[in-house]
């Protein structure tokens, strides 16, 4: 039974007896590249030695001549760059095999065994690849870049709710606009305002107008499939990681190793009509929109102040109905969120009411759902990923969203 | 002290007084105002689940009916005034006098076989659900609203003025007692 919803899962020891040889393959396998190991030690060694003579021939520029300096500069560049590319292969190709042969395995062990106290199952498909689609992270209000790099989207019902559950790259997201001018920055960012309260709008029409249904299919797609969507189909995601210089295929080590934003999206088990937001009071990394008085009457939005202290001390609430707002969030459910964020232990956690879902965003530090290649400890890394999994699998449950005894069915 | 200057003095004193007092006014008028719109919310809340009851005892039988125009009856509605004429604690007394209809209701489906198909009570149960719960909403609304315009009121130096200028305590919308005790645990109540 997990500690902090009533869902039974299956235990970690028993699901852990069938991918602990894998996982201690692949563990073996990521730690000759560590930096105490003899091969770690010769990887590090041509990197420092390559930067040194890249520095080197930066300073002699001028004072030397030109075709020693470029020498110097390019064989820094290949002893730099070679071994990175190399570890960052490594590291991609063991990531690859511990997402089919460790998670992939973990998670299906997980939706055969899980339900609740009250007998709903969870019924869910992972894609390591999958991205939520864009207009469902627009419509949560709270993303400041929906069209963030993303991977590990699990999607399906757990009882009567339909879910989905996405791993964003935050901090590959567009910087911050601290470089241009306040005005500018002022300027472009009510536009932007401007165009998501106008998409914002159209998505609650649009869902109203379709419901599931529309959400549905693009699961099924896994990616946004309108012009300029910012979704791209699988062959050329990867004919474009093919031809990925060194640069970008670091980046693509963050990516896949660096700090996540874990968004869980829920269809709600009341009928509304308003937009209700929990923003955090921390300041916001860029992964998370900011919120200005003047912005938010702007969107048609009001202060929130709620009754318990523990939601309004940890979040700015706005919302565009009042009243609606306490139908959504009753004292249980600000109760359940409030156990959230202290299990959480994240001070940038977000949450909205909008269309006819529930989203929760949480900006987590560390790489979520996948192998953390720093742990000599293969079995502690996979029962990380475990406990990460039964604890937003569980939202649904936690939330009381199976509990469908108001007019919405 | 020359006199035009006790003039000056005594005029400046009037003029911050008389300032001030406008700005105590219009704060207290927003803020009151505020709290009576939050109770309008809870008239429209009370009248859906008023009408609501009385509608489903139309369908009841002629004894359930009767319970129910009897619970009723009792409130302060008898006197003839609308909801929103009434005092909150006169609305908290009919918000938990329907309560008490609808459980009446519900254990008539219940009791009546020719009554009792899983379609009527789920649609009763749920159609109760929604309307308790919007009125805990609205009832929510109007109690902050009322505590931040009783909280303005009551402030050093606001408060030696408010009853001066017409600014009485709003109520609180409480549960009455009976209400309170008879909160329903639903939990597993359709799955029956």
């Amino acid at each position: 039974m997990s500690g902090l919803h009533r869902v039974d899962v299956p235990e970690f020891e028993q699901v852990w007896a069938q991918v602990a040889a894998p996982a201690e393959d692949i563990s073996r396998q990521a730690s000759s590249l560590r930096r105490n190991s003899p091969l770690g030690c010769l990887l590090t060694l041509s990197m420092m030695l390559g930067l040194v003579l890249i520095l080197g021939g930066i300073f002699l520029l001028g004072s030397v001549d030109g075709l020693i300096v470029a020498g110097a500069i390019g064989a820094g560049l290949l002893l730099l760059g070679l071994p990175a590319l190399a570890v960052w292969r490594t590291f991609a190709k063991a990531s690859a095999r511990h997402t089919a042969e460790v998670v992939t395995p973990l998670f299906e062990q997980l939706t055969a065994g899980m339900s609740s106290r009250d007998g709903a199952r969870l019924s869910a498909s992972y894609a390591p690849d999958g991205e939520v689609p864009q207009q469902v992270l627009r419509g949560a209000g709270f993303i400041a870049d929906a069209s963030v790099p993303q991977e590990d989207l699990i999607a399906g019902r757990f009882g009567e709710t339909e879910f989905l559950l996405g791993d964003l790259k935050w901090e590959l997201s567009e910087p911050p606009v601290s470089e241009e001018s306040r005005e500018q920055a002022q300027e472009r960012e009510a536009r932007r305002e401007r165009a998501w309260a106008r998409e914002e709008r159209r998505l609650s029409r649009e869902v109203r107008r379709t419901g599931e249904e529309r959400t549905a299919r693009e699961l099924r797609g896994h990616r946004m499939s309108r012009p300029g969507g910012g979704g791209s189909s699988v062959l050329g995601k990867q004919a474009a990681k093919a031809l990925k210089p060194v640069g970008e295929g670091l980046q693509g080590m963050n990516a896949s190793l660096g700090a996540s934003l874990v968004f869980f999206s829920a269809d709600f088990h009341k009928e509304f009509a308003s937009r209700t937001y929990l923003l955090p009071r921390a300041e916001k990394p860029q992964a998370l929109r900011r919120q200005s008085a003047e912005g938010a009457a702007e969107l048609g939005l009001e202060p929130l102040r709620l009754e318990d202290t523990r939601i309004t001390d940890f979040f700015h609430g706005w919302t565009s109905d009042q009243a609606e707002a306490r139908y959504l969030l009753t004292p249980q459910l600000m109760d359940a969120i409030s156990t959230l964020v202290q299990r959480l232990d994240s001070p940038h956690i977000a949450v909205s009411f909008t269309g006819t879902r529930m989203n929760v965003g949480v900006v987590a530090k560390t790489n979520r759902f996948s192998a953390d290649f720093g742990s000599p400890d293969a079995e502690a890394a996979a029962r990380e990923i475990y406990d990460d999994l039964v604890l937003f699998l569980s939202l649904t449950e936690h939330f009381d969203l199976n509990t469908r005894i108001w007019t919405k069915r | 002290m020359p006199l035009w200057a006790v003039i000056a003095a005594v005029c400046a004193v009037v003029i911050v007084t008389a300032v001030w007092l406008i700005a105590v006014r219009n704060r207290l008028v927003r803020a009151r105002n505020r709290s009576h719109e939050a109770l309008r919310g809870i008239d429209v809340a009370l009248e859906t689940r008023f009408d609501q009851v009385k509608a489903q005892a139309e369908t009841a039988s002629g004894a359930v009916s009767k319970e129910v125009e009897m619970v009723l009856g009792a409130t302060a509605l008898r006197t003839g005034r609308g909801i929103e004429q009434l005092s909150v604690a006169e609305k908290a007394e009919l918000s938990g006098a329907l309560g008490r209809a609808e459980g009446a209701l519900l254990a008539a489906v219940e009791a009546y076989p020719e009554m009792r198909t899983q379609q009527n009570v789920e649609l009763l149960q749920r159609t109760i659900n929604e309307a308790e719960e919007r009125l805990q909403a609205a009832r929510r609304v109007y109690n902050s609203a009322a505590t931040d315009y009783n909280t303005r009121r009551q402030v050093f130096p606001t408060v030696l003025v408010a009853g001066i200028l017409g600014f009485r305590d709003h109520e609180l919308f409480e549960l009455t007692n009976a209400v309170k005790r008879e909160q329903y645990d639903l939990k597993g109540f359709l799955d029956r």
